[in-house]
């Protein structure tokens, strides 16, 4: 009896997950397919499963391909993916620099405000981007900071580094304080217990916020769209421009998608383990 | 080798009075023992010393230094903490490699450094786990890689913090034996934390017990045993703990005695206070389990207590008995083969010289001994 309805139980489960697999990966797989298309079977009715299967796309905006218009010749594609690449880069690098001795010093130091100010951090993630965005645009017109890679990594930051903190600082706070104090006492100064004790501690959690503050950084469109330009134009609104006056070039819309997710894919794996050390951080306290 | 001096300190943890007035000397290459229940400032006196808890007030000197503000990595201490505090993200031999190679501290070859640490782990019978990270170790085994850790340094002061709790009996007492042998040739002071009475008296060669952030009583282990100055002194030296019970002091004929449940004993010695011209006045008398005799017959003796068994427990080599005397519960350690039944009628008594006289308010032992 028990045993049938443990069976059951986990029958149901299955049968939830693989649902929802398939709801979550179907946009996926779409999209995935659409890239192999040519113009015709993309927007065939009813939808096409099998086809016949082209690299077009992905040599369209690649490398250019003589039987599209011309511009697609020269393709903008590259400059967009190595633009994105350089500012979730910078914007990542940035944020930990910094990301980490604010968590630090909120996890471990005491001083006047501290809470009001660890809450004004995260008070920037919930305010909407479009209500800083206006102010920003003037402040970054003052200072020439319109359409440089050096504005957009500072703009980004309101995304990637009060999130950093937040969640750096709750890994900090885990590190018993006797570790430190241990540290101390064998002979650190506090920078030592910092670079050799409490870094090394909070490895896992860097490998995860770097992870998520990345792809934040990746999919960031709106600071893109009004603080940026021709010169800084990542992927997120290069895709735009698929959309074109006459036609919309699906197919190539759907390749760039698929090679813009590669890098995140990428970075997702090299760092997974260490994700999952992060999940298993409380074994290590004595 | 050094002597440490706790002057006047204080300590608060919000409203919380910690560590009240602290006045500690520590003698040059002595093992001290602070002795305390949990939440006693055992602890916080400790990393006082170490120097990772500040000071509210008062001074800290080392060898006559005022080492009050100085940060805990100029101060010459290891210390072992109770939760371990091991370094989870290194191995066993880095771990206990840390302090050599941490700090400003002479530098060492990588080859004196693997000798050291290699005769400590021998000494605590960790050298094969060298290899392995501390969350794959037993909690005995961290305990000793913690141990470790502060034994591979040669600082001035130990300062240990219940370093053997959570080993298992056995290990327990070899451990014991152990850190005697290592203090008769370590030639470095020791501070050692625990509430464990059994290890206090055994390895101390004075003890400090704490309560609620005052010290009640600094002395030897024979001192502290046989002549508590207070009554929470001695109740916290001794299994079973000793026995309390009400009594009444009176001045006959220049003579003095105490009277429980209106049985007068006269008491051996001086004592505090009563004269032939004090009325009565209210005492705890306190006298341990081994020094009870019980029977079932009223002996010979002029004094002896009536009381019902309560429950016999023989353990082994003794016997644990209690006695329902009046409102509470009296114990009475016996031979395992003596017999007693529940609610039999038995009699307790006792020598003058083995019972402890307190204050019925203050607490304070009443008797004045020579030592």
């Amino acid at each position: 009896m028990k045993d049938g309805t443990g069976k059951l139980r986990s029958a149901v489960r299955v049968v939830g997950l693989g649902l929802y697999f398939a709801f979550a990966m179907a946009p996926i797989v779409w999209i995935l397919m659409m890239s192999f298309k040519n113009p015709g079977d993309v927007i065939a009715t009813p939808p096409k499963f099998i086809f016949s299967p082209t690299l077009d796309n992905y040599k369209a905006i690649t490398v250019g391909l003589e039987s599209y218009s011309s511009e697609s010749l020269r393709p903008d594609f590259p400059k967009y993916f190595l633009n994105t690449l350089i500012i979730a880069s910078a914007t990542v690098a940035v944020s930990l620099v910094l990301g980490t001795f604010a968590a630090y010093s909120l996890a471990r130091f005491s001083f006047p405000m501290k809470e009001d100010i660890a809450f004004t951090f995260l008070s920037f993630r919930f305010a909407p981007e479009l209500m800083v965005i206006l102010p920003l645009y003037v402040i970054f017109q003052k200072c020439h900071l319109i359409d440089s890679f050096a504005g957009l990594t500072l703009a980004y930051q309101l995304v990637t580094l009060p999130f950093l903190i937040w969640v750096l600082r709750g890994f900090f706070e885990e590190i018993p304080k006797e570790i430190e104090q241990a540290a101390r006492v064998d002979g650190c100064t506090w920078w030592g217990v910092f670079c050799r004790i409490s870094l090394p501690l909070v490895k896992p959690g860097i490998a995860a916020v770097v992870i998520l503050s990345f792809i934040f950084a990746w999919n960031n469109f709106i600071f893109a769209m009004i603080l940026g330009g021709e010169r800084t134009q990542p992927i997120t609104l290069g895709i735009l421009g698929f959309i074109g006056y006459e036609r919309v070039l699906w197919g190539q819309m759907a390749a760039a998608t698929i090679i813009c997710a590669v890098p995140e894919l990428v970075l997702a794996f090299v760092i997974q383990k260490y994700i999952i050390r992060g999940l298993t951080f409380g074994a290590v306290k004595g | 080798m050094a002597n440490i001096v706790l002057d006047n300190v204080d300590k608060y943890y919000g409203d919380l009075h910690a560590i009240d007035h602290l006045q500690l000397q520590i003698r040059d290459r002595e093992f001290f023992v602070i002795l305390g229940a949990s939440g006693a400032g055992k602890t916080t006196t400790l990393k006082m010393m170490a120097g990772v808890e500040p000071v509210d007030s008062g001074s800290i000197f080392m060898d006559g230094q005022d080492v009050t503000r100085w940060p805990p990595e100029r101060r010459e201490v290891a210390m072992v903490f109770e939760s371990y505090a091991l370094y989870g993200h290194l191995s066993v031999y880095k771990n206990m490699a840390f302090p050599l190679l941490a700090g400003r501290r002479k530098r060492l070859t990588a080859s004196e450094v693997e000798q050291k640490v290699r005769r400590v782990a021998q000494l605590l019978g960790i050298d094969m786990l060298l290899q392995r990270r501390p969350a794959e170790l037993s909690g005995g085994q961290r305990q000793r890689v913690a141990l470790g850790r502060a034994l591979v340094r040669e600082p001035a002061a130990f300062l240990m913090d219940e370093p053997l709790s959570h080993l298992d009996a056995k290990i327990h007492h070899q451990m014991r034996s152990e850190l005697r042998q290592l203090r008769e040739c370590m030639g470095s002071t020791i501070v050692y934390v625990t509430h464990d009475y059994g290890e206090a008296l055994a390895l101390g060669d004075r003890i400090a017990i704490l309560h609620e952030g005052k010290i009640m009583q600094v002395g030897t282990p024979g001192e502290v045993f046989h002549h508590p100055a207070t009554r929470l002194v001695a109740e916290s030296l001794g299994d079973p703990p000793m026995n309390v019970l009400p009594g009444r002091i009176c001045c006959q004929d220049g003579r003095t005695f105490v009277e429980i449940q209106g049985q007068p004993l006269r008491v051996s010695g001086a004592v505090e206070g009563p004269s032939a011209a004090t009325p009565p006045r209210q005492v705890d008398v306190g006298i341990r389990a081994q020094h009870i005799r019980a029977t079932q017959a009223p002996s010979s003796r002029p004094f002896h207590l009536p009381g019902q068994v309560y429950v016999h427990e023989v353990l082994g080599d003794e016997g644990l008995l209690t006695v329902t005397v009046g409102p509470q519960h009296v114990m009475v350690l016996t031979s395992p083969e003596e017999r007693f039944t529940p609610d039999e009628r038995v009699y307790l008594s006792w020598e003058a010289e083995a019972m402890h006289l307190f204050c019925g308010q203050t607490g304070k032992n009443l008797q004045s001994h020579s030592v």
